[in-house]
């Protein structure tokens, strides 16, 4: 469904990303994980077309998205929720929600009702004519989230969901997550949170300095060694199964 | 006191052409961040367009008027183009400096198309007036305010409640969070700029009818009243700018009744001086950062 091909990206003459290729099929959830500053989410925005890639393609349903600006990428049906959410603070949370549905609708605004909305996220939909620099950072998330949602888009390109939340948030929102791919949204991920992350995704991708130093399925990736003791902390246990692992912020 | 109030009523109404400016000041600096410091010269441009034909080829008043407001829409997007969205977005100062330039541009094309110092400005309505109970109106700043509140009130539904509107509130509060909900920055800009070279077109038009002439100084006239206006009210704010033109209309007023002609453009930089010195975030300034801060400390 989509596929990145060797791309590098720079900033100012200094490269954030160099040479990655990732793919990902149609009803995935792929994570990116590394440190902060790996270059994660450059890739996303690159993808996203708000930093023009400086070389390699990005393929989405076989056709280059790679330098289209960013509502051209969201018309194709790709959409980033960035990190730190960026909720437009001074309208309401109905607004929000409108302004992302900015392309398919009609010249005058109307209210309509939003039948998903009431369902993933009804705590929102009680609140949809507050102002949204009220919410709490959970309902921020929430809104965030649902924002993402209201353009129709297949792909969710998701940026740090769980960041700042408390433990019990961040599980309401990964749960969240799982329930969009249940709904066949196909999910590119980017999380701190690397053993919660690792129980919720098919696929991942090991991020250093810009390059992909790993990549195999989530299974895969748990019993590597290397990876589970620099992003986990602790020595790779022999039969270490992440689905039974309680959430926890890294 | 019937010439107080008839003071403050008389500028009022031409106040009402000041916060048109302002609102013109005040969007582009909430869309862009930036100041267009060439918003006048556009309105002048235009009106010179207008004037133009009326001196060259004598068509009617009312062909005069669609002019102006045309060309000074064409003007206001040759002035994005060039020098807001040819430059990008973090150079600040480098798109201050050429919405300087473009000024300059602007005013030496007016002198070429209409080379004498002064032209007669032909009006729309004949310069008269009519009474209410002590107090004397004049029909072209009559007409003036009817025609801002128009404006305002066009604005007003545009704004809050077309999807335009939406994209122009979501762009102005944050344009990456907008470009990541797929809202097309570029374009809400270029017709941000329409929009208010329109509204300029139309105070410009009022103005000049009320002075019944033009001279290519009126770009600098304007844009040093809108300007003005702007910062009394708050930057960014829309009914700051409002309030701001009419605040300087009617201290002008009162100064030219009581001190003079040559006090009227002094007691607009006083009153900005008091302004900047007790309240620097201007009339509605404070809240609309308070609640920025807000946005921002729950985000």
């Amino acid at each position: 469904m989509l596929e990145v091909r060797r791309l590098g990206v720079s900033y100012g003459g200094i490269r954030a990303v160099e040479e990655v290729s990732l793919e990902v099929r149609p009803g995935e959830i792929v994570s990116i994980i590394g440190a902060n500053g790996a270059g994660k989410t450059s890739i996303l925005n690159a993808i996203s077309g708000i930093v023009p890639p400086e070389k390699g393609d990005i393929l989405f349903e076989g056709e280059s998205i790679g330098g289209l600006p960013s509502h051209a990428v969201v018309a194709r049906g790709i959409v980033q929720v960035p990190e730190g959410r960026m909720i437009f603070g001074t309208l309401s949370v109905e607004e929000n929600l409108q302004a992302a549905a900015h392309q398919s609708g009609r010249f005058v605004l109307r209210r309509h009702d939003r039948p998903g909305l009431q369902r993933l996220f009804p705590a929102l939909a009680d609140k949809l004519d507050s102002p949204a620099a009220g919410l709490s950072g959970g309902e921020a998330q929430m809104l965030a989230l649902a924002r993402g949602l209201e353009s129709g888009p297949r792909m969710l390109l998701l940026d740090e969901p769980s960041l700042g939340l408390s433990p019990k948030l961040a599980e309401e929102v990964f749960g969240l997550i799982s329930r969009l791919r249940d709904e066949g949204l196909t999910i590119l991920l980017v999380e701190q949170n690397v053993r919660r992350t690792m129980a919720l995704a098919d696929r991942a991708y090991v991020l250093e300095s810009g390059r992909i130093t790993l990549h195999g399925t989530a299974a895969e990736l748990m019993s590597d060694e290397r990876l589970v003791s620099n992003y986990l902390g602790i020595p790779a246990p022999e039969s270490l199964n992440p689905s039974s692992e309680e959430a926890q912020p890294c | 006191m019937i010439d107080f109030v008839q003071n403050t009523v008389d500028g009022m109404m031409f106040g009402s052409s000041y916060a048109l400016l302002a609102i013109g000041f005040t969007i582009i600096f909430g869309v862009m961040r930036r100041i267009n410091l060439s918003f006048g010269a556009t309105i002048m441009l235009g009106a010179y367009i207008g004037t133009w034909l009326h001196v060259h080829h004598q068509v009617s008043v009312w062909v005069v008027a669609l002019t102006t407001l045309a060309s000074t829409v064409l003007v206001g997007i040759y002035v994005e183009r060039l020098c807001f969205h040819a430059i990008r977005r973090s150079a600040v100062l480098a798109s201050m400096v050429s919405s300087f330039v473009i000024w300059m541009q602007l005013e030496e094309a007016a002198i070429h198309l209409l080379p004498e110092r002064t032209y007669a400005f032909p009006a729309l309505l004949a310069a008269d007036s009519f009474e209410i109970g002590p107090f004397l109106f004049r029909a072209e700043q009559t007409s003036m305010l009817v025609l801002a509140m128009i404006m305002v009130g066009v604005l007003h539904v545009l704004l809050y409640r077309t999807r335009f509107g939406l994209a122009l509130r979501a762009v102005s509060e944050s344009s990456l969070a907008a470009a990541y909900m797929g809202i097309n920055a570029a374009w809400v800009t270029l017709c941000a700029f329409a929009l208010v070279s329109l509204m300029g077109g139309v105070a410009g038009y009022a103005i000049l009818s009320t002075d019944a002439q033009i001279t290519p100084f009126f770009g600098l006239w304007a844009t040093f009243k809108g300007l003005i206006a702007m910062m009394l009210g708050g930057m960014g704010s829309l009914p700051g700018a409002i309030l701001g033109g009419l605040l300087l209309g009617v201290v002008e007023a009162h100064a030219l009744w009581y001190l003079g002609n040559e006090y009227k453009d002094l007691s607009a930089y006083l009153l900005l001086f008091g302004m900047l010195v007790l309240r620097p975030g201007g009339l509605m300034g404070q809240r609309i950062l308070s609640r920025e801060a807000l946005a921002f400390r729950r985000v």
